[in-house]
């Protein structure tokens, strides 16, 4: 029983320690991907940038424009690239004091052509995010990690068949987004002894690889899962979940007006705002709202308005001046506080 | 390369001159020749000495001034952007980035930017952004 109790925490332990590297080289992959987009960005601005002004030379021949706009498309689908590679920056993540959120069609116009450049030539890669679908409550990074930590695990399997394929849609309920992955190949844990993947047209089992089971803990981090299931012999299939965003809403003030005067700190508001999928009602608007953000120069004109009836919440941004009278209504917050600003919306 | 001098009113509204404060001089010189075809551009303004830019955007007082977050040698962009916000307020600052933040945006637009710019945005809605700034909007343009 001793041998056996040893055996299984050696097994634990290696365990443990195998997937601590498999972390850490996923780590240095995003930082070596995150140092590679910053590059290509330096150097795409500048060539986009001359692209116009010789695209707005008016004595081009045809020919030579359509030429330009050819190259303008290559660059703008490098762009792309970039953008994708630098979601895998382990410094991509966003501060714990932040929901961020992810729009899937943004998404993937970014991260596709990572996925395609990281499998084989050979391989398809097949999607379509329509422009309509929720938000979905999860920083991008996380999803493009849980992905590309797939495709990854994926390529010793994918290199052996002869047309690889990878397919990516999305079905929405009340509660959740899924990300459904069909892929006309499957991958079997290896066996003790075996090297590597064994790709295989057999029936799956139930245990995961290491890439699968990060990428399930990383999402649960988020509210979500990840669930694998074999179609038949040689289909299988990958569901990312995803909570959507608007179901995690029902106590937050969804109509928003915004009465502060400093258009800087209005761009701010409304930034979060958008990240938040929350409605800004313009001031002059006679629709009720939640919640009205004011600063200390239109607090006055706020609480005396029509619209500040009832129970309305009023924030204020800036620092309540000494000697101010308390009102349940107002509450002061620091601009510079985002962790506090986010907090109005979650 | 010593900043040009500016001859030309910075608060004429219909004319602007614009700052690089970035060592990408590809860039720069590329941002020159497309700002070229908009109406009223008047000049690109370099900064030689990063340690200096306060200084330089003193003396120059440009519309507005392109500020990459990333500098190299551990210059402090935000350090900059507070520095111009003090000594030459009419000097508008576009704060620019490859590593967007939400803490990053709220501490530069509430400390006085105009604009936040990350470098990932298309070419033409970083030159819009310039523009509405020009304007006297205040403009975040992230990712695409």
């Amino acid at each position: 029983m001793s041998t056996l109790t040893s055996q299984s925490s050696m097994i634990d332990q290696r365990d443990a320690e195998r997937r601590k590297h498999h972390a850490q080289r996923k780590a240095m992959l995003g930082t070596l991907a995150s140092g590679m987009a910053h590059e290509l960005r330096n150097i795409l601005m500048p060539v986009l940038l001359r692209l116009d002004v010789l695209t707005a030379s008016s004595d081009l021949p045809d020919s030579a424009r359509h030429d330009l706009v050819g190259i303008r498309k290559s660059m703008r689908h490098l762009q792309h690239l970039a953008e994708g590679l630098r979601l895998l920056s382990p410094d991509a993540a966003i501060q714990p004091a932040e929901r961020p959120v992810t729009s899937l069609p943004t998404w993937w116009a970014d991260f596709r052509p990572v996925i395609a450049d990281t499998l084989p030539p050979h391989a398809i890669v097949n999607g379509e995010f329509h422009s309509t679908l929720p938000l979905a409550a999860i920083p991008q990074s996380v999803l493009a990690q849980v992905v590309i930590s797939l495709v990854m695990d994926a390529l010793p399997a994918v290199t052996l068949i002869e047309i690889p394929c990878v397919e990516f849609r999305v079905t929405v309920n009340a509660e959740q987004l899924e990300v459904i992955v069909d892929k006309n190949f499957a991958v079997s844990e290896p066996g003790q002894g075996a090297v590597g993947a064994v790709p295989t047209t057999s029936v799956r089992g139930t245990t995961m690889r290491f890439g699968h089971f990060a990428s399930r803990e990383l999402l649960q981090q988020h509210g979500g899962d990840l669930r694998t299931e074999t179609i038949d012999e040689g289909h299988d299939r990958v569901r990312i979940c995803l909570r959507r965003l608007d179901s995690l809403q029902s106590a937050v003030p969804q109509r928003v007006r915004v009465c502060v005067q400093d258009p800087r700190v209005v761009a701010v508001v409304r930034l979060l705002m958008h990240q938040r999928g929350v409605t800004a009602i313009a001031s002059g608007d006679n629709d009720p709202a939640d919640l009205t953000i004011c600063d200390s120069g239109t607090l006055k004109e706020v609480l005396l308005s029509k619209e500040s009836v009832g129970d309305m919440q009023v924030v204020v941004l800036g620092t309540a001046p000494e000697g101010a009278m308390h009102d349940e209504r107002v509450q002061w917050l620091d601009v510079n506080n985002v962790g506090a600003l986010y907090a109005l919306f979650t | 390369m010593p900043p040009v001098a500016n001859d030309v009113s910075t608060t004429d509204s219909t004319h602007f001159c614009v700052m690089c404060i970035d060592d990408n001089t590809l860039l720069i010189d590329a941002l020159e020749r497309r700002l070229d075809l908009v109406p009223g551009f008047t000049g690109m303004l370099r900064v030689a000495d990063f340690t200096r830019a306060v200084d330089e955007v003193v003396a120059a007082r440009p519309t507005v001034v392109l500020l990459d977050v990333d500098l190299p040698g551990g210059v402090d962009a935000v350090g900059i952007l507070d520095g111009i916000i003090e000594r030459a307020p009419d000097s508008r600052v576009i704060m620019f980035t490859g590593h967007p933040s939400s803490a990053l945006i709220a501490r530069t637009m509430a400390g006085g930017a105009w604009g936040f710019v990350s470098k990932g945005t298309s070419p033409s809605r970083l030159i819009e952004a310039i523009l509405r700034v020009v304007k006297g909007e205040a403009v975040i343009e992230l990712e695409d």
